[in-house]
């Protein structure tokens, strides 16, 4: 029954780490406009043909 | 034949005489954005949508104001030796290609370092070399473009974004500990037996240390708010609310320290969760609505002053009683101020709410808010901007309202409700306690609370509400707050403004009536009228100038309140009242506004009519609007003769009102029955403030709205009655709502007075009846939104 104790902390710790990254993510903007990253993922393939060329 | 289409714009193309690499625009401004930038290899802004250009406006001077180093620093997010930063507001941004076209805007202007776009805002950052290339040089470049930036004067609305910030690290933290907190709870739902006492008190106590960063940090605006209310003893929403938690929080550590339960922890947070997100998205949705605009953003930042012959730009804050400044054509006066120089047209609509451009003479004093239409004037500065008559008014607006408090129906039924529940379970209290039963005493307190509070009244109405204020949203209805619903749903009068709220602003429509002219006829009215001053002159030259040339006039007389005599060519042209041109037909037009009679040669021709133009389908929405309420008409304007609103409004229609006329009649008729006020402009604003509800009505989301508590799309207009209905259809959901969490908490007293309430009772009556209520509030709302306006 004691392997609870390292489950607790292990999923807290997860956990823990889950509000790390949704905090990070607040902080460099990701929540500020969810419809422009979505389009400017298309355009950078392009754009790197165009400088190789 | 399907017609050919700008390749740029996508308008349709009138003359075939644009075009580049057997493309076709429609004008040469097209043509050069095309050519721009397929040789600076951006070919992909075509490829992406389907002619997604504008055609491009240039607008001489428009960027003047960004000669003056003072007002670009006022832009600048950040300014060194080699980079600037700057966000600029680009209301045409509107599809993906827009964004290709902007984020590669380096590849045509050597300078531009980055481009960031944030396509829900409408903005771009950009950073730039200043050495290299200037603002004004890029705020010309998106214009030519097509992306003409509007730029906004920095104020208190650097700081939303970090509210939001904040507000979604506080759901982050409520979702966090509500997740595990569950996770820690689940043996206790499945009580399960195995699991030791020591794990069990373990859990327990994980769960009363995970709630604490829930109660004190993502919890306490419901603290605060309830504090700010009862402080001016009023009981608002969130004072319910607050009384549930402290006392669900109470009642779980109680139980844990005293080993005789497990608490409500799971309930707690996943109510902050939910409560903190609704109101997240609710706020989201005014993002881009500021209701409280600052007077300074209707200005220009700059004018032109004359010094000692010499043309300087300044800005307005820097303007001195006594300079000479120059205003140009559709350029806003920013200070009250006099004319010097000879006689101009300008259009009052703003501040006064006449709908056609009146003339000022030499020496005559204007308001600030006044627009110059055509000839520029020179004028001396009389007051400073914060001075002026516009700036009084506006700041009688802002003081006007104290604390916008919550005396809805609703709130002072969950007024009254939690005076019951507190009245209820301080009975209980007494009663076990003279009985000799101090635990029971506690016991029955708190049970009464938490089972009765948070689900009750504190959840049926917000999320009525909440979901009801999206839907308008949709529609074109921005509503304030949401108890603005309830206000609504009570209306009895509505008073509509003329200028810009029935009538479409800055619009007229001109017909002619009479014997057919022919192109030439119509160039020489149109010489006639051009070089004249006079509204109506502008407005008919401004029909005519498509259609017809300009020709040389010989001789050009205006004779005041009479009409313009001229010689064009060898006609002599004629074109004024009736009496002037000494037409002999009585005018018996259906309707009313202005004419202006023709003759040329001494041959009556026939007369130009024009009136304001009213929104399609007014007449049909006013007669259901008539249905319910009473409805008023107030105008600023002179009377109005047609007969049409005669026929609506009967005698309720005033005219000549001035702002301060206006608000009188409203607080009469608001002090006898709920008012709801409907207008535009500066000019409504006291008004719309004494009302109950107040309603501007809006073509353009730029411009600004004081002491509004509905923000109108203009195009939605017609929908106004459907609106006061499905007001009234919410209310009555809440009614539903409320009935039925009564009927909940009911039963829930009479378990919780009698002591029978178990943790398994608690955590299925608890859920069942938040969830019932809620899915009540909103599938209601929703479907008597898809009744009324699908």
């Amino acid at each position: 029954m004691s392997v609870l104790i390292i489950l607790i902390l292990l999923s807290l710790s997860i956990a823990a780490l889950f509000v790390g990254f949704y905090y990070w993510a607040i902080k460099t903007d990701q929540f500020e406009d969810d419809y422009t990253p979505s389009v400017r993922i298309l355009f950078d393939d392009e754009l790197i043909k165009k400088q190789s060329e | 034949m399907t017609p050919v289409l700008c390749f740029h714009c996508g308008d349709v193309v009138k003359d075939n005489s644009f075009v580049a690499e057997s493309k076709s625009f429609c004008c040469i401004g097209c043509e050069n954005v095309y050519v721009l930038l397929t040789q600076s290899g951006l070919n992909n802004y075509y490829s992406l949508e389907k002619n997604p250009g504008f055609s491009p406006l240039l607008k001489e001077d428009a960027f003047a104001f960004l000669d003056l180093p003072a007002a670009v620093d006022k832009l600048l997010d950040f300014k060194s030796e080699e980079i600037e930063k700057v966000r600029l507001v680009l209301p045409k941004i509107h599809c993906s290609s827009c964004i290709y076209l902007l984020e590669n805007l380096s590849k045509i202007k050597e300078g531009v370092l980055t481009v960031h776009v944030n396509y829900s805002l409408k903005e771009a950052s950009v950073t730039y070399d200043p050495s290299k290339v200037s603002l004004k040089e890029m705020a010309l470049l998106l214009t030519k473009i097509g992306y003409e930036p509007t730029f906004k004067r920095k104020s208190a609305d650097a700081t939303p974004n970090n509210k939001y910030k904040k507000q979604l690290w506080k759901i982050g933290v409520a979702g966090f500990c509500f997740g595990n907190i569950m996770l820690l709870s689940f043996p206790e739902y499945l009580a399960i037996s195995e699991i030791s006492e020591n794990f069990k008190l373990l859990f327990r106590y994980l769960n009363m240390l995970l709630i604490i960063p829930v109660l004190f940090y993502s919890g306490t605006e419901y603290f605060v708010n309830s504090i700010n209310a009862l402080k001016i003893r009023k009981i608002s929403i969130d004072v319910p609310l607050a009384i549930g938690i402290v006392a669900l929080f109470g009642r779980s550590i109680y139980e844990v320290l005293s080993a005789t339960g497990s608490g409500y922890f799971d309930t707690l947070a996943g109510l902050i969760f939910l409560l903190l997100t609704g109101r997240y998205f609710q706020n989201k949705v005014f993002d881009e609505f500021s209701f409280e605009r600052e007077l300074y953003s209707y200005f220009p930042l700059s004018v032109v002053k004359k010094h000692n012959h010499n043309e300087q730009r300044v800005l307005i804050e820097d303007l001195q009683p006594g300079d000479h400044i120059t205003i140009k054509n559709e350029e806003i006066i920013p200070c009250d101020a006099q004319l010097i120089s000879e006689s101009i047209t300008a259009d009052l609509s703003f501040i006064t709410g006449e709908a056609l451009p009146k003339v000022f003479a030499r020496g005559s004093r204007i308001y600030a808010g006044s627009k110059v239409v055509g000839k520029p004037g020179e004028f001396m500065v009389l007051q400073k901007t914060d001075k002026s008559y516009l700036a009084r008014l506006w700041d009688e607006v802002k003081s006007s309202g104290g604390v916008d408090v919550l005396e809805s129906l609703t709130g002072s039924l969950s007024g009254y409700f939690t005076t019951l529940v507190l009245l209820v379970g301080t009975a209980a209290f007494s009663f076990y306690y003279f009985n000799d039963n101090v635990s029971g005493a506690f016991n029955a307190l708190t049970a009464v609370l938490l089972i009765t509070c948070p689900c009750a009244s504190a959840l049926s109405a917000p999320m009525a509400l909440g979901n009801a204020i999206r839907l308008l949203a949709r529609k074109g209805f921005y509503l304030k707050n949401a108890f603005v619903v309830e206000k609504i749903a009570r209306i009895k009068n509505v008073v509509l403004d003329k200028t810009g709220t029935i009538t479409v602003a800055e619009k007229v429509e001109v017909s002619y009536h009479g014997e057919t002219l022919n192109q030439k006829e119509e160039s020489f009215i149109f010489s006639a009228v051009n070089s004249s001053n006079h509204p109506l002159s502008r407005i008919l030259s401004e029909k005519l100038k498509s259609t017809s040339d300009l020709l040389l006039v010989d001789f050009y007389e205006e004779l005041k309140g009479s009409g313009i005599k001229a010689l064009v060519g060898d006609a002599e042209v004629k074109v004024g009242s009736a009496k002037f041109t000494s037409a002999e037909i009585e005018t018996k037009v259906d309707g009313y506004g202005s004419w202006v009679h023709v003759m040329i040669n001494k041959k009556y021709k026939g007369y130009y009519f024009i009136e304001s133009k009213y929104r399609d389908g007014l007449w049909e929405m006013l007669n259901a609007l008539k249905r319910n309420s009473n409805i008023y008409l107030l105008s600023g304007d002179h009377r109005d003769e047609n007969p049409k609103l005669e026929e609506v409004f009967g005698s309720h229609m005033v005219f000549n009102q001035s702002p301060a006329d206006k608000k009188y009649f409203v607080q009469s008729l608001h002090n006898s029955a709920p008012t709801m006020m409907v207008g535009d402009g500066v000019n409504d604003g006291v008004a719309l403030k004494v009302s109950d509800v107040g309603i501007a009505v809006s073509d353009n989301v730029n411009s600004f709205y004081p002491s509004a508590q509905v923000i109108l799309d203009g195009k939605m207009f017609n929908e106004l009655p459907q609106m006061l209905l499905y007001s009234k259809r919410v209310l009555r959901v809440i009614y539903v709502c409320l009935s039925l969490s009564f009927l909940y908490n009911i039963v829930g007293m009479y378990f919780a007075c009698s002591l029978q309430v178990t943790p398994l009772f608690a955590a299925v009556l608890m859920p069942i009846s938040s969830i019932t209520v809620v899915s009540l509030a909103v599938g209601g709302t929703y479907l008597a939104y898809r009744r009324i306006f699908l």
